[in-house]
């Protein structure tokens, strides 16, 4: 039986609170806080699957970038927390500049490419036109337009701890760029789309995406040829654990889940379902949630039509601090959420055309296309071709300044929480001198924050445990 | 309805009229005021419930809204020494912001309090276990007596619970000079479970100085408080003392409430502080309203991180029963403003956050009465 580790990091707290009260020593106090906030935003997979909570902490705890991953909520939370000093921003000063649709996490891997639909194109036959935009929007709600600019700097900022060398200028140059893009897309001052960058991060994924898409490579990896009725089936990983990553077969209860979302998908006419799976090990923020794959086809003979989707659960989004303690949007519930906020987000509402979403009870899944044509950026990827000489800082950023372009779009496109357009009141705020200095100022300081609570996450998984002993909460 | 017809009709000509009248958690009946002990059992339904529709400035979102903002139901069976008690209050299910809900986001009933209490009148003695009342909190709304127009301060920045896990012992001295009551509480409030080993203790003197006089003695009460505590799962420091003065007069009643923090929502840096002082018609008034002023600071050694917040409102004394002094029927105007310093806002410096306004109408029906049951 597992002892209380707790009781390590309470005695210098509780030594603290009764000795001087306000003179508890503040990395005790930090990590205190921070272990509160990660308990809390993992409430629902404490209780429902603390493996899984485990098994993302893991990877958190491995890398900085993920741990940035997992911890929105925590950035959201850190910007509302008013026992230090903050910045303060010299924007947001009308009302509707509150209450934007945000993408809610514009980190880079969570940018990647979309094959849209296009009537009468061949992707298998022709070099398709991939398009780049954000591909996880989960953490989509409504909130003042600067906290996803400064978000997706400090993604930028946890990128650029993996590269070796790139230091506080070339941190500084990647982070005015995406300033500099983001300006440029809401005040129109040229017509560069993101989706047409042509930097050499983004020139790699094309590449390696039109590569795999053509040779239908996810397909592949992740199906096999039946030998007994030639249909692919998935591959299954029998061995497979908390920890691992792959695919696993159904049990009773998933499987009557899963037909019951099937029986909901919205897929072409004659299309025919050959296989589900459920899927483990991807994700950070969202790894314990449950996702499903499914293998179908068109009707056709043969396994040239076979495609595959991925249905994953989604749950609220971090609340971003708001003009007021509750900004409701324009969505009707989680499964329009999941479905409307990346088709007003989107450059194109079809950029993925089996987005949907489903409800099975009180849990709501958001399906998408899961061929290789859908990709994104991967920060271990970036740091490989960083090491060998690929890239260098122009191209970081290159990609910072698509990301900031692709922000922008998106934010002009959706309806405030009132349902005005956004673009007068953005237009007029970025009219203002100064986003840059405010953007550097802040990046700096969250980036070093950020290494900081990494370091706590670090101890107080060692000091309390797999789940920073919120497993004793568990039923 | 007829329940509470009836209820209502009952509740003063039965045996139960001594033995339901108002009480405070935590302020026991002084010796001398103790009811003659009997064998009544009697039942007390409260309810108190409002609506409201509320327009805000700056427009964002919903800036004109329909609230449910009050849904309390009590419950209690009240003998000469025993009692047991439930509350229910609306919450919505989904929370604030969420859409995982229960059949929808729909509103649902949530215990509040569900006290079992032993009064041992002949003493001036009293105590209660289960999910009890915060006794500071039930204090400052028993000043406030509006808590469908407002929380009290402390509730309302989330400095102080309504409830929690735990137990209380208070002691009421002869005359009403003084009582004194000790909480010791789980700390982590209604909506959690408890987080760690460390319990609140919470002490309160509240001293009746008429009692002295030939003046009713709750005219002028003087309490102050001091609170040890720790939240969540790292013991977090949650400390609080506080003070507060009422005078309560049958024209008008005014509170002034000061309350100071170690620690808050398991920030251990966190350095609250706020003063209430509020003023309102009393039971003799020509009409209901009220007038209260809040400054607050999350972190009070931190510049410009001040809020302060002014609630002024009126209406029409409506004919019909009264409870703790006031029409249970009350259909009220009211208007609330909000200024924050570039610390206190959510996102510090956003200056479409600094000022708020909301102008509201809202009826309240707070309707309360007792029967006579057989023990069993």
């Amino acid at each position: 039986m597992r002892t209380r580790p707790i009781r390590a990091l309470s005695t210098p707290l509780l030594l603290a609170a009764l000795t001087g009260c306000s003179g508890a020593n503040n990395d005790a106090g930090r990590q205190a806080w921070l272990v509160e906030q990660l308990v809390q935003d993992n409430l629902v997979w404490t209780s429902r699957d603390p493996a899984l909570l485990a098994a993302k902490y893991q990877k958190m705890a491995a890398d900085p970038y993920d741990f940035m991953r997992g911890s929105l909520g925590v950035f959201y939370a850190d910007l509302q927390r008013t026992s230090e000093r903050r910045e303060t921003t010299r924007f947001v000063s009308q009302a509707a500049s509150g209450e934007l649709l945000l993408v809610g996490d514009p980190h880079p891997e969570n940018v990647g490419t979309f094959l849209p639909e296009t009537p009468g194109a061949d992707a298998r036959s022709e070099l398709p036109g991939l398009v780049l935009d954000f591909n996880d929007l989960d953490g989509a709600a409504f909130g003042p337009w600067i906290l996803d600019l400064r978000r997706a700097a400090v993604g930028i900022g946890a990128l650029t701890l993996g590269l070796d060398g790139c230091e506080a200028d070339c941190r500084a140059e990647a982070v005015l760029a995406l300033a500099e893009g983001y300006s440029a897309a809401v005040l129109g001052l040229d017509d560069l789309s993101a989706s047409r960058a042509a930097d050499s991060i983004t020139l790699a994924l094309l590449d390696d995406t039109i590569e795999d898409g053509l040779e239908r490579k996810r397909l592949d990896d992740l199906t096999a040829l039946d030998e007994e009725d030639g249909q692919r089936r998935f591959r299954l990983d029998e061995t497979l654990d908390e920890q691992g990553a792959g695919l696993l077969a159904l049990s009773d209860e998933e499987a009557a889940q899963l037909h019951r979302l099937v029986s909901g998908l919205r897929l072409p006419a004659g299309a025919r379902v050959l296989d589900g799976a459920r899927r483990y090990g991807s994700g950070v923020a969202s790894s314990p949630a449950v996702r499903y794959v499914v293998l179908y086809d068109l009707g056709d003979e043969g396994d040239l039509d076979d495609e595959l989707l991925q249905l994953r659960e989604v749950t609220d989004p971090p609340t971003p601090p708001s003009l007021r303690p509750t900004l409701p949007g324009l969505f009707d519930s989680q499964a329009d959420r999941a479905e409307h906020a990346p088709r007003l987000l989107w450059s194109s509402p079809r950029l993925d055309p089996r987005l949907d979403a489903l409800n099975d009870g009180v849990m709501t899944f958001k399906v998408l296309s899961y061929s290789s044509w859908f990709d994104g950026y991967n920060h271990d990827d970036i740091t490989k071709d960083w090491e060998k000489g690929k890239i260098g800082p122009a191209d970081l950023a290159a990609l910072a300044r698509s990301v900031g372009v692709l922000l922008g779009e998106a934010h002009l496109r959706a309806p405030t929480a009132s349902g005005e357009d956004p673009g007068p009141t953005l237009r007029a705020e970025l009219a203002q001198a100064g986003l840059a200095d405010e953007l550097l100022s802040d990046a700096e300081a969250d980036l070093s924050q950020l290494q900081a609570d990494y370091a706590h996450f670090q101890d107080a998984l060692d000091l309390l445990g797999p789940c920073l002993g919120a497993d004793e909460l568990s039923p | 309805m007829t329940l509470l017809l009836l209820l209502t009709a009952a509740a003063w000509s039965s045996p139960c009229e001594a033995l339901l009248q108002p009480r405070t958690p935590g302020v026991p009946m002084a010796p001398a005021q103790a009811a003659a002990a009997t064998d009544t059992l009697c039942l007390q339904l409260d309810l108190d419930v409002a609506g409201r529709a509320a327009w805000t400035t700056p427009a964002a979102g919903v800036s004109r809204e329909l609230l449910l903002s009050r849904g309390q139901a009590e419950l209690e069976l009240r003998a000469p020494v025993a009692s047991a008690r439930l509350n229910l209050d609306a919450v919505r299910s989904g929370g604030a912001a969420g859409y995982v809900g229960v059949a929808g986001e729909s509103l649902l009933p949530r215990l509040q309090v569900a006290e079992a209490r032993l009064d041992l009148a002949p003493l001036g003695l009293a105590a209660a276990g289960g999910l009890v009342d915060d006794l500071w909190v039930i204090g400052a709304q028993d000043a406030w007596a509006l808590p469908a127009v407002a929380l009290t301060m402390g509730q309302e920045q989330g400095w102080m619970e309504r409830s929690d896990l735990g137990l209380w012992a208070a002691w009421t001295a002869p005359q009403r000079l003084v009582t004194i009551s000790a909480s010791a509480l789980s700390g982590e409030g209604l909506a959690r479970r408890e987080r760690n080993n460390g319990q609140n203790l919470m002490g309160i003197v509240t001293l009746r100085p008429l009692g002295l006089t030939g003046l009713p003695a709750d005219r002028v009460e003087l309490s102050v408080m001091a609170r040890e505590g720790s939240r969540g799962l790292s013991y977090a420091p949650d400390h609080r003392v506080g003070a507060r003065a009422t005078l309560n007069h049958p024209v008008a009643t005014t509170s002034a409430e000061l309350l100071l923090g170690w620690g808050y929502d398991t920030d251990s840096k966190a350095l609250p502080a706020g003063l209430s002082l509020s003023a309102r018609c009393g039971k003799r008034g020509p009409v209901i309203a009220w007038a209260r002023v809040d400054w607050t600071t999350n972190q009070r050694d931190l510049d410009a991180s001040d809020t302060l917040t002014w609630r002024v409102g009126l209406g029409p004394k409506l004919p019909g029963p009264t409870v703790a002094g006031l029409p249970g029927v009350q259909l009220v105007v009211g208007a609330e403003g909000r200024y924050a310093q570039p610390q206190a806002t959510a996102l510090a410096g956003a200056e479409a956050a600094a000022q708020t306004h909301t102008v509201f109408l809202q009826l309240n029906a707070r309707l309360r009465g007792g029967l006579p049951l057989s023990p069993t």
